[in-house]
């Protein structure tokens, strides 16, 4: 995914070296995706869980049409947890680039 | 499924405006209107719909090295102009100089010359200032161009930081709305203990496989059209630098040519022209010197030596000078035109690499799209999740919710 691209760090300007940018864009992405998860247990039913973590074996299709059926404002959760973490970097730009 | 409608519109699991069915038998500007109602809540609502993902695209350092070339090049134009008016300063500092030196020659001497004198010292302090004016006028905006290119890239950081700041701000009251009304429903906290209890369990790459999907399944063609659009832009852009480089170019031959003429013809006088002239000169001399004082073709040789000299001094002080001065001046003009295709060219080579940055975002984007579309939905609309129209009968109480009503679903 590449949602932290090196145009909108300079645009922050924040400028790294590709080793810093790669360890950089992957921790974005691992917290984003942690993130996402947590908000979308936080919307589940037991029942819904126990049928989600039921799902290991499902495919990628299956997964995402059971969440997008059963995880209410799950746009709304992506949208805002990006949001959140972007301004997180937008908030200590200083400090990354250091 | 809908429960909760906002102008008599329902409003579905997701929070979407679900469309109503449209009894074929009602008119056209009925249906015109119901869609215009629709588009009307999707603003209310606003973050009811599917991911729009915009992450700007500002591409600050390329606006800023397009800036900065601007810049370049309109000081590269300016410089002559400042130099001339650094030139007339100059000359007016030594006018004012010398009226100056003058007035304190003639200090404590007659009124009437003294006035005269102090006068004469005034109005050239008055033209020297004014020059001043003008040079430093010139030389100042030459600096505000540089200095504006780097303020304006601090301003659109700036800018950029604060618009990510308030995004956050507004995603987590949204969050916090969220989990609100959430914890509102009636044995949430004990709901939410067990089903932590049953996640906990669950294997962490899988969890992370959801987020993944979950994430990348919501973005949208917007952000691919977006792409694009700033793809052509560039090229466009592109388009436009290259062809000023081809005029820059085709400037470029001809001062070079002007250059080389005006050097050879300025050569030519003075090895060629010049010395026979003098020779010529020297000829006539010799002949007069040899001459009786009676002699009555005397008049013609001093009229041919006088004619001679003339030729001489007008290609020592007029001619060779002028095509020198023209080749020299073609050949500043050439510099400068040297150095403005170069400067076009970095501005060509920068967009570029934005360009390939770009294409590379849009490429894998499309890619996306493409495997999401092929695999899991039929269709863009299926990917976005609008669901089927289904026929509702609005109530009255729907037609009383009002939009914050929606907002809290």
């Amino acid at each position: 995914m590449a949602l932290l691209n090196k145009q909108l760090l300079n645009d922050l300007g924040i400028e790294l070296k590709e080793e810093d940018y790669a360890s950089l864009a992957e921790h974005f992405d691992t917290t984003l995706q942690d993130r996402v998860i947590n908000e979308i247990v936080e919307e589940l039913e037991p029942d819904q869980a126990k049928e989600l973590s039921a799902m290991q074996n499902a495919s990628d299709e299956e997964l995402l049409a059971w969440l997008n059926t059963n995880v209410d404002n799950l746009a709304e959760i992506v949208s805002d947890e990006i949001d959140i973490l972007l301004g997180e970097i937008a908030e200590n730009s200083e400090v990354i680039a250091a | 499924m809908s429960a909760e409608t906002s102008g008599g519109q329902p409003v579905g699991q997701n929070g979407e405006v679900e469309p109503v069915v449209v009894n074929p038998e009602v008119d056209e500007s009925q249906q015109e209107q119901d869609a215009q109602t629709r588009f009307e809540d999707a603003e209310i609502l606003g973050k009811s719909y599917p991911v729009r993902r915009s992450i700007m695209a500002a591409a600050h350092n390329a606006i800023r090295a397009k800036e900065s070339t601007f810049a370049r090049i309109r000081n590269t134009f300016a410089k002559p102009g400042e130099l001339h008016g650094k030139m007339m300063h100059s000359r007016a500092e030594a006018k004012f100089e010398r009226k100056k030196a003058k007035f304190e020659a003639v200090e404590g001497k007659s009124a009437r010359l003294v006035a005269r004198r102090a006068k004469a010292m005034n109005k050239a302090e008055e033209h020297m200032n004014y020059r001043a004016g003008i040079s430093n006028g010139r030389t100042q905006k030459m600096e505000n161009r540089r200095t504006a290119v780097v303020e304006n890239h601090d301003t659109r950081r700036r800018d950029t930081l604060n618009y990510y700041k308030d995004k956050k701000q507004e995603a987590r009251a949204r969050r916090a709305l969220r989990r609100q009304l959430k914890s509102e429903g009636a044995g949430f906290v004990e709901q939410r203990q067990l089903t932590k209890e049953i996640m906990a369990d669950v294997p962490r790459e899988h969890l992370l496989r959801l987020g993944e999907l979950a994430i990348s399944g919501k973005l949208t063609d917007k952000q691919i059209r977006k792409s694009e659009k700033a793809e052509s832009k560039q090229e466009k852009s592109a388009g436009k630098l290259e062809r000023q480089i081809a005029t820059a170019n085709k400037r470029l031959e001809s001062y070079k040519n002007e250059a080389q003429r005006a050097e050879t013809t300025a050569d030519k006088m003075e090895n060629i022209y010049l010395p026979k002239a003098e020779a010529r000169m020297e000829e006539l001399q010799l002949e007069l010197d040899g001459m009786e004082p009676d002699d009555p073709t005397m008049a013609l040789v001093q009229q041919d030596l006088q004619e001679a000299k003339d030729k001489v001094d007008r290609l020592v002080m007029r001619d060779i000078p002028y095509w020198r001065d023209a080749a020299e001046k073609n050949r500043a003009k050439e510099s400068q035109t040297e150095a403005l295709i170069e400067q076009l060219s970095d501005a060509i080579a920068s967009q570029e690499r934005q360009r390939e940055a770009a294409a590379g975002g849009t490429e894998e984007l499309r890619t996306m799209r493409q495997l999401y579309e092929s695999k899991l939905y039929a269709s863009t609309d299926e990917m976005l999740d609008i669901p089927e129209a289904q026929p509702i009968t609005p109530t009255q109480e729907d037609s009383q919710n009002g939009p914050t009503q929606q907002a809290a679903a």
